[in-house]
């Protein structure tokens, strides 16, 4: 496979290399930390409502200091609505920037994403049928929302299990097969679903959520993600050298004294439940998992040891931009994230491509 | 050769044979031009795009898409053509005095009735409450115009619900309502029944704008119509072309989303939040059952008792919740004067009793 060649040989790099690497990830870090600060800010002082900036500072530290909000609209839109939707767009994004990476590494192919593996299809699942069943709010049989997407979620991930596991190995070809083909298959009862929406207004809420939104975030609904995150990437992180090992094979992975089987399901469970959480807070955002562990690559090398936090960092700021686009782009109504990730996406990662290929 | 060809090749043997009846198809020409004076055919109508259909008799046998079309032509008398439907009415939706003949009628489709099964359905008219290039996200399902030419059956269009979306202006009115009651009438040969039912529609929206007429605009109150079958992570606004738009201004309501251009759009709690609305609609969609639907306007007050950003909301702190179904709120109808006038009792008690 001559992509995971040249994964391959981004990782098994000589010393200069390597050096050269961890100036990229300093240099990467030391501009996407402030980027992400100034996302957020962003995200906070700009919205479909006009709220002026000195307001917005007073609501936010209001709400930090724990006091009282002021009577009317102002204190909600800022302290209830935009921080916690900026902080969950972060969240989100740097959750799907690790799990694309984990994944990636997980199934040896560049063109893995997040989805690949039949979870968030799961996820979709268990939304929808809490929608167009349980109708509104209501969730189906007393589950809410993001709980029957999480339900959804792990059924899927014990479906793909049980296919990957037998014969022993989880190797990849039979991982992605087991995860396109159930995906496909809950798929098919997603779109059944969404065909028995109630009308024109739900199917259209439904495909909106599908496409990704940032929509439902709230303080109380912060906490798990942000748990999961962090949880999965020093997960990730205490295996980032086994990771770099097993992108030159597994035999390779192997001599170097990697449990290569036992990697790849301790990989697939990190992967599986963080999918799992981010589909059920936000849908299935498209294209971030996939494009910004490559445009990270691109960058501070194939080093997990560096990518993994730098591509965290970096789909924290992709995502808080592109919801805060979603949210402002038309005057009176809002687009789905999935759309506007495809849009700035594609071409970030066909300029950063066209760039690579000039300097090689 | 196919069964409704055979059926051309005969009519127009018997059309030959007639008019070789000289002075006799002269006299029979004469009685029909004089019938058709009496009940106004030809009658001709237009879809959302203008393009005209001309109906010379009254249908005998009518499809229609959905429970709206249907419980319009049992108001205009016509429910006893009805030969099939899709979106059957559900338990209880239909006004009491049209249950039995509802349940009757044959189900075509629980949603939109299937192109093979529409084709036929041995209709010479179809009834459409939906615009065909959104078909309810059902794609490619809807026969095309020359489908419903060669399968014989006519087509028309409830415009003021089919074409919201390609409307040119707002909405203020029950106007589009009354005028397809109209024309269904006069496609139907039910004009007089059609005009009975619209003068009970206006008698009760005008005396509700008489009731209101020294309100001036900025003293009414807002007004959302919170979508909550549309999900409550995403709000759906009604925007300005939109049937519900035409009843909460009837009202004397101010729709919080009256200057959004569209029938409906999807928006974030931001937009929800900054209007403060002084009332807010539980657009709840029919469970089937008062209990049920009950129970589906609690969750949804709940819903905004809870969420954060709406919880302080002036309409939420003073429970300024109304309970109407989303059905005669958003889709036209006989009925939709009523919810103009319920709208209009609560949200302007001391003026409209």
């Amino acid at each position: 496979m001559t992509a995971t060649a040249a994964v391959g040989e981004e990782t098994a790099e000589p010393v200069r290399e390597r050096e050269h690497g961890a100036a990229a990830a300093r240099w990467a870090c030391a501009v996407l930390a402030p980027a992400l600060l100034v996302a957020l800010t962003a995200s906070v002082c700009l919205g479909s409502s006009q709220v002026p900036l000195g307001e917005v500072w007073s609501a936010v530290a209001r709400g930090v200091s724990g006091g009282d909000p002021v009577p009317g609209t102002q204190d909600l839109i800022v302290w209830q609505l935009r921080v916690p939707r900026a902080l969950l767009a972060a969240v989100v994004g740097a959750g799907l920037g690790l799990v694309g990476t984990a994944v990636q590494a997980l199934v040896r192919n560049p063109l893995a994403d997040p989805y690949l593996l039949g979870i968030s299809s799961g996820a979709s699942l268990g939304a929808v049928a809490a929608i167009v069943l349980g109708a509104g709010a209501g969730g189906l049989l007393g589950l809410g929302l993001s709980s029957a997407a999480f339900a959804g979620a792990l059924a899927s991930f014990a479906l793909v299990w049980a296919m990957a596991r037998r014969g022993g190995g989880f190797s990849p070809l039979r991982l992605v097969l087991a995860g396109v083909g159930i995906g496909q298959f809950l798929s098919g009862f997603t779109h059944y679903l969404v065909l028995q929406a109630g009308d024109d207004q739900q199917t259209h809420g439904v495909l909106f959520w599908l496409m990704g939104s940032l929509g439902g975030a709230q303080w109380s609904g912060l906490a798990l993600p942000a748990a999961a995150v962090l949880l999965a990437l020093a997960a990730l992180l205490a295996r980032a050298r086994a990771l770099n090992a097993l992108l030159m094979g597994d035999e390779t992975a192997a001599s170097l004294g990697v449990e290569v089987a036992r990697l790849r399901r301790e990989l697939f469970v990190v992967t599986s439940v963080l999918t799992g959480v981010l589909v059920s807070v936000s849908g299935a955002i498209g294209f971030v998992g996939l494009m910004v562990p490559h445009a990270c690559r691109m960058v501070v090398g194939g080093d997990h040891r560096r990518l993994l936090p730098v591509a965290a960092l970096f789909g924290a700021v992709l995502l808080v931009v592109v919801d805060l686009v979603a949210r402002t782009a038309l005057p009176d109504q809002e687009l789905p994230v999935g759309v506007v990730t495809a849009l700035i996406g594609a071409p970030t990662l066909l300029y950063l491509l066209d760039q690579r290929l000039e300097k090689a | 050769m196919r069964p409704r060809a055979w059926c051309g090749v005969l009519a127009a043997v018997a059309l030959s044979a007639t008019a070789c009846g000289g002075g006799e198809s002269k006299k029979s020409d004469d009685a029909g031009a004089a019938a058709n004076a009496k009940t106004g055919f030809p009658v001709s109508v237009s879809d959302c795009s203008g393009a005209k259909t001309t109906f010379d008799a009254a249908p005998k046998r009518i499809v229609t898409s959905n429970a709206a079309a249907l419980e319009l032509l049992m108001w205009l008398g016509a429910g006893d053509k009805v030969a099939g439907t899709g979106f059957p009415p559900g338990k209880g939706t239909v006004p009491q005095q049209f249950a039995d003949r509802a349940a009757k009628v044959p189900v075509l489709g629980k949603k939109v009735i299937p192109k093979e099964k529409l084709l036929g359905s041995g209709a010479d008219l179809y009834v459409d409450s939906f615009s065909s290039m959104k078909n309810m996200g059902g794609m490619g399902m809807a026969p095309t115009a020359e489908e419903f030419k060669g399968a014989g059956i006519s087509h028309v269009y409830l415009k003021s619900t089919a074409c919201a979306s390609m409307s040119k202006a707002a909405r203020t009115d029950l106007s589009g309502v009354e005028a397809d009651i109209e024309e269904l009438g006069r496609v139907t040969g039910t004009s007089a029944r059609a005009a009975e039912l619209v003068a009970g529609m206006r008698k009760k929206t005008d005396a509700v704008r008489d009731a209101l007429k020294d309100v001036p605009e900025a003293k009414r109150p807002s007004y959302f119509f919170f979508d909550y079958d549309a999900g409550t992570k995403q709000p759906m606004a009604v925007c300005n072309r939109q049937v519900a738009n035409a009843v909460i201004t009837q009202a004397g309501a101010r729709n919080v989303f009256g200057d959004c251009a569209g029938d409906f759009k999807p928006v974030d709690w931001e937009s929800v939040v900054a209007k403060n609305p002084d009332w807010i609609q539980l657009g709840v969609r029919n469970r089937g059952s008062e209990e049920a639907n009950r129970k589906a306007f609690d969750e949804a007050a709940d819903f905004l008792r809870t969420f954060p950003a709406t919880k302080d909301l002036k309409a939420v702190k003073e429970g300024h919740f109304l309970r109407i179904g989303s059905e005669r709120t958003t889709i036209g109808g006989v009925r939709s004067a009523d919810t103009v006038r319920e709208i209009a009792h609560t949200v302007h008690p001391d003026r409209v009793k």
